[in-house]
């Protein structure tokens, strides 16, 4: 394709040829993997399907989210029953040690006095490609029939069309999407046409609406590249959605908790501290 | 795999054509097939859930822009008519890398497995790959089996069709000339997958660039629609013959199709 300025530039489709099969994603399958701990492998072994019975499940995906669930929900009374490793083999080991809220981690915690309560954090950049397999792992260990799902995420502004500027918008902002089993009104105005959301949020959504189990998706809009208070704050009402306000106890310290997670964060990004 | 909307249905394709678009050159058989289903108002009848294509979730691209509720659609999606015995597929997501060999094995035995009548596979070619006769005249071509090559023959030649078959490409495999598809997606091996497995098929195709592709998809619908007979835009008479029916004036466009180049600019630009 020639320019106006004469020069000659590829033609960018997304058409893929069908001769594109040469590359191909290492190893879709195996490349995420979920460990879990002994005694909730055990716990598996003893139930009829092998699956631990869950009723309220949230996954928090991306700095943001994590940030919001551990400020709020994992603070206090949860156990790490698992994890989900990007790039491991079977037989390498790992301690579930990693603990600081910005390395990238995914682990499994279960309420300690609620067992069938799970939260999954997942600070990983898990590429779309590896969603579908991410989310079969993790479904084919968790009966949720009874239960709620939660997903969190968040993305920038420049992914959201609208008729109105972004600058009127005020971000950051939350929108939702739901499933037709959840017959409940979402805690933030429904994500509009033609906005999508893509990656492992709308894989976990996708698996949840497909299987008739009711789940909402909180999308969070940030106009920030790095994760900021402001962003945090913005998750900060959910605390009282389904099933969260089940699955948490109060943290008096959430400001000094979200503090340290920005802090945590700013430390990578700034060019002249 | 299909995952039926009702499980509770229990549903037969048997005799049914499916139509299914090709991630091609500016997603026109999407595009287009975006046009049918909402044009027709289908219903949706189902999903189909594979690793090989992305995840995409958002809200009902049918719904009135207006409208405040929250109808969940996925990244491939099955939508039926009983009236035109018509299975549309529609995907929203592209394919993983490397993975377009095995959803095309899942698709060919699934039609086999339902007794879908024929396939139309909805595609697009690259405008800048064609041939001198080609760039004048009508964009629209096809290309079909045998078997409905035959079928169809003095429809696709008659006055109102007036199809053009795709020119073959003489290469140094087949001098003769073969099928050359460049941005057409998975339409050219899809379709020959299908002459292998004796699959009715055909692939209807336009040629186009990049850009703004509605108008290459209202192409590709309305020359679909002259020959499958689907939509009727001239008002005629009911079986009474005397109430008059209009069942649709004009394609309906979804209102996914909206913000085509995304955000309107900030003004407070240019202050």
């Amino acid at each position: 394709m020639a320019t106006f300025f004469g020069e000659i530039l590829p033609v960018i489709s997304r058409a893929v040829d069908d001769d594109d099969d040469d590359e191909s994603f290492e190893n879709l399958e195996t490349y995420v993997k979920i460990k879990w701990k002994k005694e909730a492998q055990e716990e598996m072994e003893l139930t009829k399907d092998k699956k631990l019975q869950v009723n309220a499940f949230v996954l928090a995906v991306g700095p943001a989210a994590t940030g919001f669930t551990q400020t709020y929900v994992t603070h206090k009374n949860y156990e790490i029953i698992g994890a989900m490793f990007c790039g491991m083999k079977e037989d390498d080991v790992n301690t579930f040690g990693q603990m600081s809220p910005t390395d990238k981690t995914c682990y499994i915690y279960r309420k300690c006095d609620y067992p069938s309560a799970l939260v999954c954090e997942c600070n990983y950049d898990i590429r779309p490609e590896y969603a579908h397999s991410f989310v079969n792992q993790l479904m084919s260990c968790l009966n949720l029939c009874e239960g709620h799902v939660v997903i969190f995420g968040s993305t920038f502004t420049s992914e959201y069309k609208s008729d109105v500027p972004t600058s009127d918008m005020n971000p950051p902002f939350m929108r939702a999407l739901k499933t037709a089993s959840f017959l409940g009104t979402p805690m933030a105005p429904y994500l509009e046409q033609p906005n999508v959301a893509t990656g492992l949020p709308a894989q976990m959504l996708t698996y949840c609406h497909i299987h008739k189990l009711n789940a909402v998706l909180y999308m969070c809009y940030t106009d920030s590249i790095h994760l900021d208070f402001a962003t945090l704050k913005t998750f900060q009402p959910l605390i009282e959605s389904t099933p969260v306000k089940y699955m948490r106890e109060e943290n008096k310290k959430a400001s000094e908790t979200l503090k340290k997670i920005v802090d945590l964060h700013t430390k990578h990004s700034t060019l002249y501290m | 795999m299909y995952i039926p909307a009702d499980k509770k249905k229990s549903k037969s394709f048997e005799g049914y054509t499916l139509i299914v678009p090709a991630v091609s050159v500016g997603n026109v058989g999407q595009l287009a097939a975006d046009l049918l289903i909402s044009t027709m108002w289908l219903e949706r009848c189902g999903f189909i859930y594979h690793d090989s294509i992305l995840p995409l979730v958002g809200n009902d691209p049918y719904a009135h822009p207006e409208a405040d509720v929250c109808k969940l659609v996925t990244a491939c999606e099955v939508y039926e008519s009983k009236l035109h015995q018509l299975v549309i597929i529609q995907q929203r997501a592209p394919f993983v890398k490397g993975k377009m060999s095995s959803f095309r094995r899942w698709l060919t035995s699934w039609v086999k497995e339902n007794k879908f009548e024929k396939l139309v596979i909805l595609s697009s070619m690259h405008a800048h790959e064609r041939l001198d006769i080609q760039l004048q005249g009508p964009q629209f071509r096809y290309i079909s089996t045998p078997d409905l090559e035959a079928e169809n023959k003095e429809r696709f030649t008659h006055d109102v069709l007036k199809w053009i078959p795709l020119e073959g490409r003489p290469s140094l495999e087949d001098p003769e000339g073969s099928l050359y598809l460049p941005g057409g997606g998975i339409a050219k091996s899809l379709f020959e997958d299908c002459s292998k497995e004796n699959i009715p098929a055909i692939v209807v195709l336009v040629f186009c660039a990049e850009g703004d592709n509605a108008q290459d998809a209202v192409k590709l619908a309305y020359n679909l629609n002259l020959w499958m007979d689907l939509i009727d835009f001239k008002p005629k008479y009911d079986l009474d013959g005397k109430t008059i029916i209009k069942p649709a004036s004009t394609w309906r466009v979804p209102s996914s199709w909206r913000l085509l180049f995304g955000t309107a600019v900030d003004q407070t630009l240019f202050h």
